[in-house]
């Protein structure tokens, strides 16, 4: 007993990197799932993606003039990130263009071109380091980035939970009336979808950051009926991802994004598995 | 009361409403008439904000509530009935007030009221096109607004469903409320409603609805071929409709020719 005991909790005990990454990724995971279940209900699951290959130009350029500086990096991702989400979404009401081809073609214009970048002026070490994140780079400074970024979504959600429910669910009723803007709610949930992409692609990279917010989101609107039991079911997923993905990493000496992910994946293909012909279902009371 | 002043809508180079100037008083019932593509459900969705005016201004003193054409809301969102119908206290409510006793009391009354009190606990996707109707009702009940905007609401609904709804209709209007409704039935604007604008890419004619509707239409006169009168000319509005300049005659019935019943009665309740 003690010696499996030994097995899960050794490597946090043991070295100060694992349980930076591991309070780092359960902070992350509070962050992200609310980010990534709205996401799915939303039918903008792919838009998620999109931004997350977004921030990787801004990143790039951030760590080529500031190295591995936090400030440079986030910062840089974030306006890589919003300015991709303003591009499409003004080129999705402009044109005739509808929003995921219009997602697409800025996200792959900002994939290349962080690319080009990183490998024009830095390393493929680097390159990977940005694609994959590393758990040695989750220092304070980034804990302390990661958990405001998850405090202010909280807040945020708290604060405006019922408006994002009912501009998800039907935003025509939202927009009727005069005189309110609605907008904020899609603003804002555009905003928080980036910073917390920001805050995860330090630990888990640019590419890997966003499966931490749909995963869970799927694998929660298989399994729970309502959405307190969504958030619910997807933070759960989420972080107990995160205690074996990082465990796994560490034994298996591999990427920690990776082993997040994959874990998380396993629990969305458990998931169905386990609800197999449920797209009818709802005999059940949802209260 | 809601209305509209000088109110023109362009999407791209197509005008879907030009120079609209019209007022809808509290404490009648008005409806709003005209052919498919004559602006009808542009016009509603300008009044009620949700379209912007090219030119123009709303006028209204109050909240309003808009019940669109389709259900636009997304049925397989994980949310249960009496939640959706919740939804309607938004105005009063908003992001943070708390949701009090008499807010569910006002909800379980108008699921009641509608008949889906027993589906109160069920998710939304169990609901069928009538009951996904009468769940709307529902919601514009606890809206409780006063100023309410229909788009065709009586479309694809029963027997039950129609006069239920008009009920609703005639006890607003005795409340005093602003009732604008889109329909396509004339003889039921005939019966019961007071006022009605007619809508052809422009205000035709408003007024009383006999006068509108029935003999005060220049149909004879402007077609020439006096063989119909009121009603039986495409649904009464087409004959006036096709006179005016902005029109599109093109989807409209051939002058004078009358209609089949089939496409007068399309309101399944009872008169």
């Amino acid at each position: 007993m003690s010696t499996v005991l030994d097995l899960l909790v050794g490597p946090f005990s043991e070295f100060d990197f694992m349980r930076h990454a591991l309070v780092g990724s359960l902070a992350l995971s509070i962050g992200c799932t609310p980010v990534g279940v709205f996401l799915l209900l939303r039918r903008m699951s792919l838009m998620g993606d999109s931004l997350s290959h977004a921030v990787l130009p801004g990143a790039a350029i951030g760590y080529l003039i500031g190295g591995l500086s936090l400030p440079w990096m986030a910062g840089g991702g974030m306006v890589a990130g919003l300015l991709v989400a303003l591009l499409a979404g003004l080129s999705s009401r402009r044109t005739r263009l509808d929003e995921g081809a219009s997602f697409a073609g800025f996200y792959l214009l900002a994939l290349a071109g962080g690319v080009v970048i990183v490998s024009k002026w830095g390393n493929s070490v680097d390159l990977m380091h940005l694609l994959f994140g590393s758990v040695l780079a989750v220092d304070d400074p980034s804990l302390i980035l990661v958990a405001a970024i998850a405090t202010v979504t909280l807040l945020w959600f708290g604060w405006h939970y019922r408006g994002l429910v009912l501009d998800s669910a039907d935003p025509t009723f939202l927009g009727h009336g005069h005189g309110k803007s609605v907008m904020r709610y899609h603003l804002g949930f555009t905003v928080l979808t980036v910073m917390n992409l920001v805050a995860g692609f330090q630990a888990m990279g640019t590419l890997m950051a966003v499966g931490l917010m749909m995963l869970p989101a799927a694998t929660a609107r298989l399994v729970a009926r309502t959405l307190p039991g969504m958030l619910l079911v997807a933070w759960l997923v989420a972080s107990a991802s995160s205690v074996i993905g990082l465990l796994i990493s560490y034994y298996l000496a591999c990427p920690s994004g990776p082993a997040i992910v994959l874990t998380a994946g396993i629990a969305y293909l458990g998931a169905l598995l386990a609800t197999p012909g449920q797209a009818n279902t709802a005999k059940a009371p949802a209260l | 009361m809601i209305g509209c002043h000088d109110l023109s809508v362009h999407f791209g180079p197509n005008t879907a409403l030009e120079s609209v100037s019209a007022t809808f008083a509290p404490g009648v019932l008005s409806a709003v008439v005209g052919p498919n593509g004559g602006g009808k459900t542009t016009l509603l969705r300008a009044l009620a904000g949700l379209q912007k005016a090219s030119k123009g201004k709303i006028v209204c003193d109050g909240p309003v509530a808009y019940l669109s054409q389709r259900p636009e809301t997304d049925h397989r969102f994980p949310m249960c009935v009496e939640e959706y119908v919740l939804t309607g206290t938004w105005r009063r409510t908003g992001d943070a007030r708390r949701l009090g006793r008499d807010e569910f009391d006002r909800a379980h009354d108008a699921l009641f009221r509608v008949g889906l009190a027993d589906k109160r606990a069920q998710p939304l996707e169990v609901l069928s096109g009538g009951q996904w109707q009468r769940a709307r009702f529902a919601r514009l009940i606890v809206e409780d607004a006063p100023i309410v905007l229909l788009d065709e609401p009586l479309t694809g609904i029963d027997v039950p469903s129609a006069e239920l709804l008009l009920a609703l209709l005639d006890q607003w209007r005795n409340e005093g409320r602003t009732v604008v409704t889109v329909l396509h039935d004339l003889p039921l604007v005939l019966e019961r409603f007071s006022h009605v604008a007619v809508m052809a890419g422009r205000l035709v004619a408003s007024g009383a609805p006999t006068e509108c509707l029935h003999g005060g239409l220049p149909s004879a006169d402007s077609t020439g071929s006096g063989t119909h009168a009121g009603l039986s000319g495409a649904g009464g509005y087409t004959a006036r409709a096709a006179g005016s300049p902005s029109a599109s005659s093109g989807e409209l019935a051939p002058k004078g020719a009358p209609l089949p019943a089939s496409v007068m009665t399309t309101r399944a309740g009872p008169r």
